[in-house]
C-alpha cells in the first residue's frame, strides 16, 4: 500500500519524471465503501496544469476479480479533474484497492495510464 | 451499450471461476451436499440437472431485479443503500443455514421435518425448502442466495445503474448472471457427485467445513450490519 488516503492526497511522479505530478484524492474522509465519494486528480508539469480531454480513475482490487469500475472525471479548474463514484465492499474483508489514473491529452487517440495508487478503505 | 453487455457477460464468465466459486461456492456446495444425503438413493441425472438450472434461474432472477432497480434509479448508491441491510441479514441467515446443514451432514441432526411438524407458515416453508423433496425448492434458494452481499455483483450493479434505464439495467445484470452459470453449474455438479460418492470421514469432514464456513458467513454479515 503506497497511499494513505485517509491522511490526505497522494502524489506520484509518473515515469520518474520529477517535473510531472499526479495528485490523487478521495473525499469525504475516512474513505468508506458503499457511499458516494468524490474523486479528484490534479495533473501538473513543471508547475503548470496539464490540460487533458479525458481523465478517469479505474478501480480494481488486487487479488480479487471485480468488474472494472471506471469513474470519469471532468475538468473543474486548470489541471484539476473531479468525478463521483462508489467503492464497493468486498465481503471477504479485503479493503485494499488500486486506482489507475488515465488521461488523454489533446491530439492523442486514446487515454493512457499515468499513475497507480494502492490505498485502504475503512471497514 | 453492446460493448457494455459483452463486458458484463465476460465479467460473469471470468468472475464465476475467479470469484464466485470461492465466495458463493461453499453455500451452494453445502446445500447440494445436504440435499443428497449419504446413503440416499441418488436422483436421476435429469432431476439433478433441473435442480441446478432452477437454482441458477433463481439467482439470476434476483440479479436481474436488482439491475433493473439500479437502472431505473440510475444510482447504485440509492439501490445498494436500500438493499444493503437486507443483504447483510441474508448473509447471517445463509450462514445459520450452513451451520444447520453442516450439523445435518455430520449426522448430529436433520431438523427440517421437525420444523414442518411444528406448524406456522414460515417455519413450514423453511422446512420444505431445507428438507423437502421437490425440485421447485431450488428456485427460492437461488432467489435468496442472489441477495448475498458480493463485491463482484455490486460492481456489476454500478454498471447497471449507468446503463441508462430499467430494461438496460436488467439485461446488463441478466447477462452477468448468465456468465456465472458455467462456474456455478460446475460447483453444483461436483457437490452432487460428492454427495453420492464420498463416504465416511471425508463426507463428515465436508460437514465440518460447511459449519466453519457458516460461522464465517454469520460473522461477515454481523460485521457488515455493525458497519452500516
Amino acid at each position: 500500500m503506497d497511499c494513505q488516503i485517509d491522511s490526505g492526497p497522494c502524489s506520484r511522479a509518473p515515469g520518474g519524471d520529477p517535473l510531472t505530478r499526479i495528485i490523487f484524492d478521495i473525499k469525504p474522509k475516512p474513505v468508506v465503501p458503499m457511499k458516494r465519494l468524490r474523486f479528484s486528480v490534479t495533473a501538473m508539469h513543471g508547475g503548470k496544469a496539464i490540460e487533458a480531454t479525458h481523465v478517469s480513475v479505474s478501480l480494481s482490487m488486487p487479488g480479487m476479480y471485480m468488474m472494472e469500475n471506471n469513474i470519469p472525471l471532468r475538468r473543474v479548474s486548470d489541471g484539476r479533474y473531479e468525478g463521483e463514484g462508489v467503492i464497493v465492499r468486498c465481503t471477504s474483508g479485503r479493503r485494499v484497492w488500486r486506482a489507475d489514473i488515465s488521461l488523454r491529452r489533446p491530439g492523442e487517440d486514446r487515454s493512457g495510464p499515468v499513475a497507480s495508487f494502492h490505498f485502504r478503505v475503512a471497514p | 451499450m453492446e460493448a457494455g453487455y459483452l463486458l458484463s457477460f465476460t465479467t460473469g464468465l471470468l468472475g464465476g471461476f475467479g470469484h464466485c466459486i470461492g465466495m458463493c461456492g461453499p453455500v451452494v456446495s453445502s446445500y447440494y451436499l445436504y440435499s443428497e444425503p449419504q446413503g440416499a438413493s441418488p436422483r436421476s441425472t435429469a432431476r439433478q440437472i433441473s435442480s441446478l438450472i432452477l437454482f441458477n434461474a433463481g439467482r439470476i432472477s434476483t440479479y436481474s431485479f436488482i439491475g433493473a432497480l439500479a437502472g431505473l434509479t440510475g444510482s447504485f448508491v440509492n439501490t445498494a443503500g436500500r438493499l444493503a441491510g437486507l443483504q447483510n441479514i441474508i448473509s447471517v441467515i445463509a450462514g445459520a443455514f450452513m451451520i444447520w446443514m453442516g450439523l445435518g451432514i455430520v449426522g448430529i441432526f436433520r431438523t427440517g421435518s421437525r420444523l414442518e411438524q411444528r406448524g406456522g407458515l414460515i417455519l413450514k416453508g423453511v422446512g420444505a425448502v431445507i428438507e423437502g423433496e421437490g425440485m421447485w425448492r431450488f428456485y427460492p434458494v437461488g432467489l435468496l442466495l442472489g441477495l448475498l452481499p458480493c463485491g463482484l455483483s455490486y460492481s456489476v450493479f454500478i454498471g447497471a445503474a449507468g446503463s441508462g434505464g430499467m430494461l438496460q439495467g436488467m439485461v446488463f445484470s441478466l447477462l452477468f448472471g448468465l456468465g456465472t452459470v458455467p462456474a456455478m453449474l460446475l460447483v453444483g455438479s461436483i457437490s452432487l457427485v460428492a454427495g453420492r460418492k464420498v463416504r465416511g470421514l471425508i463426507y463428515r469432514a465436508g460437514g465440518i467445513a460447511v459449519i466453519a464456513l457458516g460461522i464465517l458467513f454469520v460473522i461477515r454479515g454481523i460485521r457488515a450490519i455493525a458497519a452500516v
